[in-house]
């Protein structure tokens, strides 16, 4: 354990650090660093130099800002380009704002923005419903990319007789994902780099599609599933397989549930899941 | 754990996502690879699974940028095992952070911040250097910062106070080149002043990048650029006046196509002749 740092050093980190989080005035229609906001003893700590000390302190605001937009904006394209990336950078300045990173990792900036704007809904054109999508469209695809290895469950003899009674347990790089718009699609068709301009909403499906988007290995697997999947592989995270093959047939009639059993065992080579857990 | 060795001729770069797929499948004549330490601290995440693959093949040196050494808040003790247990699994030669602050109060800013010069803060930095030295179990180095803003309360130059930190806690200089270029353009000092004052025996590696420069004059250490011709000359300059240094390029931002950089490399191994 070392002895901590100078009280005066404490100080000065104090307001150097307001300074760096003084938000970024959007009102001219660019971002710009407003120095009369910083705290004014900072003023008194820096030399002046040929460049003034408001634009040195500057740097470090703009770098401060730009750096997470740039970091957010790779994290959640599809967001960003649906909302645009000049309001983008706005919904994640409200974000940081009130929840500043304190991770050492950089690529876990992001976590929890999704919720933050689901429990804060911001004021756009664009539907809420579509909004939330897209979020979770991201939030699963950054994690098919990053989410920690897991070994893949396997049939054994011995798992077979406890499918009564417990429940699997996804692996964490894979999620279920609906869409009333064509997300997938959009995604594969941004622009790269992205570019500040919005991309038009899409024409909405006639009805929601399901996806299934995971990582086996190091190939990003993304599945257009059929409902009865869908269904399948959500239930099967909360209910025993018997009771859920059950309600299947119930909701969606035997026919729709034919080849269950293939999708299943097709599933499980996939590595959707990475272990079961017994139910008392 | 003892790590790996490293030559001191060896020309390296900074190991990026966009490099994996050419790293796995052309292996190219690359000295060594420096990883951001923080990118790969869960051993089970995909970054860590390409990581492993490449330490198998090449030497890997740590290079961490939330030590946060001259935080308010003492050295976090649950991150130097997360680094200490890294540099085991890919046998780092040696850990290197910066010689600065990264957050403070529980706010990690994700930025290289820069401190007075003053010999108190000089001793503190040091103490912290030394625990983290002894902490790590092997050769930890410290990096200079690229800053713009000089601080009133600063008693002696950035090389005094980077030469007595590093030789007060007898660790290793991380001799960014760049750095010192961008803050002498900054502050009006003369790179090679800074230079001279380096003690080669102690530098473990030396860095070189791209900035940008600002309409006011200032230059950003932003590292989404070429290396200019000024950093090459003052690259020559610290090679002829410290002897035979690991060198390695970095790019973070507008990371171009892997045999771009390769070409930097050679460009490297050209300038210093």
């Amino acid at each position: 354990m070392t002895r901590p740092v100078p009280d005066a050093l404490a100080a000065f980190q104090q307001r150097f650090s307001a300074m760096l989080r003084t938000p970024l005035d959007r009102s001219t229609g660019t971002l710009r660093a407003t120095p009369a906001r910083y705290p004014a003893e900072l003023q008194t700590c820096i030399t002046a130099g040929a460049v003034p000390v408001d634009e040195r302190l500057a740097v470090y605001n703009r770098q401060y800002w730009f750096r997470f937009f740039t970091v957010l904006q790779g994290v959640y394209p599809l967001t960003t380009a649906l909302v645009g990336a000049w309001a983008f950078n706005g919904l994640v300045a409200r974000f940081l704002e009130a929840n500043p990173p304190t991770g050492h990792e950089l690529g876990m900036l992001g976590d929890g923005l999704a919720e933050h704007l689901r429990a804060t809904p911001p004021v756009t054109d664009v539907p809420a419903t579509a909004l939330a999508e897209v979020l979770a469209h991201d939030v699963a695809f950054h994690r098919a990319w990053t989410a920690p290895n897991a070994e893949p469950l396997r049939m054994t003899a011995d798992l077979a007789p406890r499918l009564e009674r417990g429940r699997f347990v996804r692996a964490p790089s894979f999620s279920l994902l609906r869409e009333s718009w064509p997300w997938v699609t959009m995604r594969h068709e941004l622009p790269t780099p992205l570019g500040e301009h919005r991309v038009p909403m899409p024409k909405r499906h006639p009805a929601p599609r399901d996806w299934l988007v995971g990582r086996a290995g190091s190939t990003i697997h993304v599945v257009p599933l059929e409902p009865a999947q869908a269904v399948l592989l959500e239930q099967l995270s909360h209910d025993p397989l018997p009771a859920v093959l059950a309600r299947l047939e119930d909701q969606l009639g035997t026919d729709a549930c034919r080849g269950v059993q293939r999708w299943l065992a097709h599933a499980m080579d996939l590595g959707v899941w990475t272990a079961f857990e017994d139910t008392p | 754990m003892r790590g790996v060795s490293l030559e001191r001729t060896a020309v390296g770069v900074g190991l990026r996502p966009p490099f994996y797929g050419h790293v796995h499948e052309h292996a190219p004549a690359v000295g060594f690879f420096e990883v951001i330490s923080e990118n790969f601290l869960d051993p089970r995440s995909p970054a860590s699974a390409h990581l492993a693959r490449i330490a198998d093949r090449y030497p890997i040196v740590l290079h961490g940028v939330t030590l946060n050494l001259l935080g308010p808040e003492p050295l976090d003790e649950a991150y130097l095992d997360q680094i200490s247990r890294l540099a085991d699994r890919v046998r780092a030669p040696y850990v290197t952070d910066h010689l600065c602050w990264t957050g403070a109060h529980g706010v990690t800013h994700h930025d290289l911040l820069p401190v007075p010069y003053t010999e108190e803060i000089a001793d503190l930095a040091a103490e912290r250097a030394t625990y983290v030295q002894r902490r790590l179990g092997r050769p930890f180095g410290l990096e200079n910062l690229s800053s713009y803003v000089e601080l009133a309360d600063s008693t002696m130059t950035e090389w005094e106070f980077y030469t007595r930190v590093v030789q007060a806690a007898d660790v290793g200089f991380m001799l960014d080149v760049n750095n010192v270029y961008v803050s002498s353009v900054n502050h009006g000092f003369d790179p090679r002043t800074y230079i001279d004052r380096i003690e080669g025996s102690r530098v473990l590696q030396i860095h070189l990048a791209g900035h940008s420069r600002e309409p006011s004059g200032l230059i950003v250490d932003t590292h989404d650029a070429p290396v200019c011709d000024e950093v090459w000359d003052l690259y020559r300059y610290t090679w002829q006046r410290l002897g035979p240094v690991p060198t390695l390029v970095e790019w973070d931002a507008k990371i171009p196509p892997m045999p771009q950089v390769l070409a930097e490399l050679d460009r490297a191994r050209e300038v210093r002749g």
